[in-house]
């Protein structure tokens, strides 16, 4: 905490006089979050990293309107998620998926079975891939528990029927697209 | 059923659960307090997938050495093109101006040269380009008058004369046989002198005694034989002075006198 705050004083010093926000306490606040964001659309620690920092570079970049920013919380995921959608574009996550399909099964479990959960983890994965865009996109945003619907349906600009509709849509379809192809 | 929402379960729940790095907040926060971002990606960096970045760059002086090449050459063009166009314009300009001073030259030359036609049935049949009525009434600026008129009062150059025919050169010959002397002849003083001085020339050489005569009578022969009047009159003169020593000789003039009488009658 000590830490944080000697950072922002000395960000305060780099920043013009008229920004009146706190970088530091937005760091503080809402990168755990943002983080979980990115890591949900590329599942590579590394990559949900660096999008997290390319936010708070925009951040500094807007600072002289974040005044105007009505809902802090919401702009910043939003910046998150466009950020981590133009990353997923370069690179492929489904070579991600292999390693935390693995991270997911847990540790104390024999190795066949451990191998079979990760299988299992990896085709849920996949399916989640083959589904179409705005439900993938509702489904993931629905991960993250703290955002709520009406949060996910101004990230998506989308309206909030539309999202829980989506929601619905995608879990049903990805529970029989696994049950159909349960015998892979 | 059961497995696969316990299977999409516990994926979203290692979603929700993923923890952050340790140490994220403070390198972002180093990051941001340097300054200048480690990762600051220009616009290229995020549209265009990393496998095609890096021959990018080396491709990227030969694409804006292209550029530079292409926008000089179309700047040259451009250039050449609005030159010609500016000639052509003068051009249609200078047209529309000769067309107007049509209607000038008769009252500013003297004699009129071209009437412009009045209607325009009359302007296609003859082939003149004539600006409409609005555009000649608004270019009849004065500058554009004053090099109309110049242009049309200009010094003309005709072809060079054709050389004559033969039957054009005998016919000259004809006509103007002995300028000098026709000429001459008009003048009508000239004209008595040279016809005395043809009958002068004329009794000269016809009166000349053609037979000798005697001594005596050579002198009053060749005294009588010059028809020349004032000669005449002073032999008269001398033959009428009385002398008494020349009594004879007076007799003897009567006597030849009255000779000469008779020859010349």
């Amino acid at each position: 905490m000590a830490l944080v705050e000697g950072c922002s004083l000395a960000l305060s010093s780099i920043e013009s006089e008229r920004s009146e926000i706190d970088l530091a306490a937005l760091v503080e606040t809402y990168s755990s979050l943002l983080f979980r964001v990115a890591h949900s659309v590329l599942r590579s620690r590394a990559e949900a990293e660096d999008v997290v920092q390319d936010v708070f570079v925009r951040v500094l970049e807007h600072r002289r309107t974040l005044t105007e920013v009505r809902e802090m919380r919401v702009w910043l995921v939003r910046i998150a998620w466009n950020l981590s959608l133009d990353r997923r574009r370069r690179i492929r996550p489904e070579q991600f998926d292999e390693g935390f399909a693995e991270g997911l099964v847990a540790i104390n479990q024999p190795t066949d079975e451990a191998l079979n959960q990760a299988r299992e983890m990896g085709s849920v994965l996949r399916e989640m891939e083959r589904l179409p865009k705005a439900e993938r996109h509702v489904l993931l945003l629905s991960a993250i528990e703290e955002l709520g619907t009406a949060e996910m349906a101004e990230v998506l600009g989308r309206s909030e029927s539309a999202v829980r509709a989506l929601l619905f849509r995608a879990r049903t379809r990805l529970r029989e697209r696994l049950e159909r192809g349960g015998g892979r | 059923m059961k497995s696969s929402d316990e299977a999409i379960e516990r994926v979203l729940a290692g979603l929700r659960d993923a923890e952050s790095p340790e140490g994220m907040e403070r390198r972002i926060l180093d990051a941001l307090e340097h300054g200048a971002p480690m990762r600051t990606e220009s616009v290229w960096h995020r549209l265009l997938p990393l496998w095609l970045l890096a021959p990018t760059r080396a491709m990227t002086r030969v694409l804006v050495g292209g550029a530079a090449l292409a926008g000089v050459i179309v700047i040259v063009f451009a250039a050449s093109a609005i030159r010609h166009a500016g000639d052509v314009a003068v051009r249609s300009k200078k047209e529309v101006v000769s067309a107007k001073v049509l209607q000038v030259v008769p009252s500013t030359v003297g004699a009129p040269l071209i009437t412009a036609p009045s209607s325009d049935i009359e302007r296609a049949r003859l082939g003149v380009r004539i600006a409409p009525a609005e555009t000649r009434t608004v270019r009849t600026v004065d500058s554009v008058g004053s090099v109309a008129l110049s242009e049309v009062r200009a010094a003309s150059f005709p072809a060079p004369p054709m050389p004559l025919t033969d039957q054009e050169k005998l016919l000259l010959r004809i006509a103007h046989r002995g300028d000098p002397v026709e000429v001459a002849m008009l003048d009508s003083n000239q004209r008595n002198l040279e016809e005395m001085k043809e009958k002068a020339e004329y009794q000269s050489f016809f009166a000349r005694p053609v037979i000798e005569q005697p001594a005596t009578e050579q002198a009053t022969s060749t005294a009588d034989s010059t028809n020349d009047p004032a000669e005449g009159k002073q032999v008269e003169e001398q033959q009428q002075i009385p002398s008494g020593d020349d009594n004879k000789n007076g007799n003897d003039n009567s006597k030849s006198n009255g000779k000469n009488k008779g020859e010349t009658e």
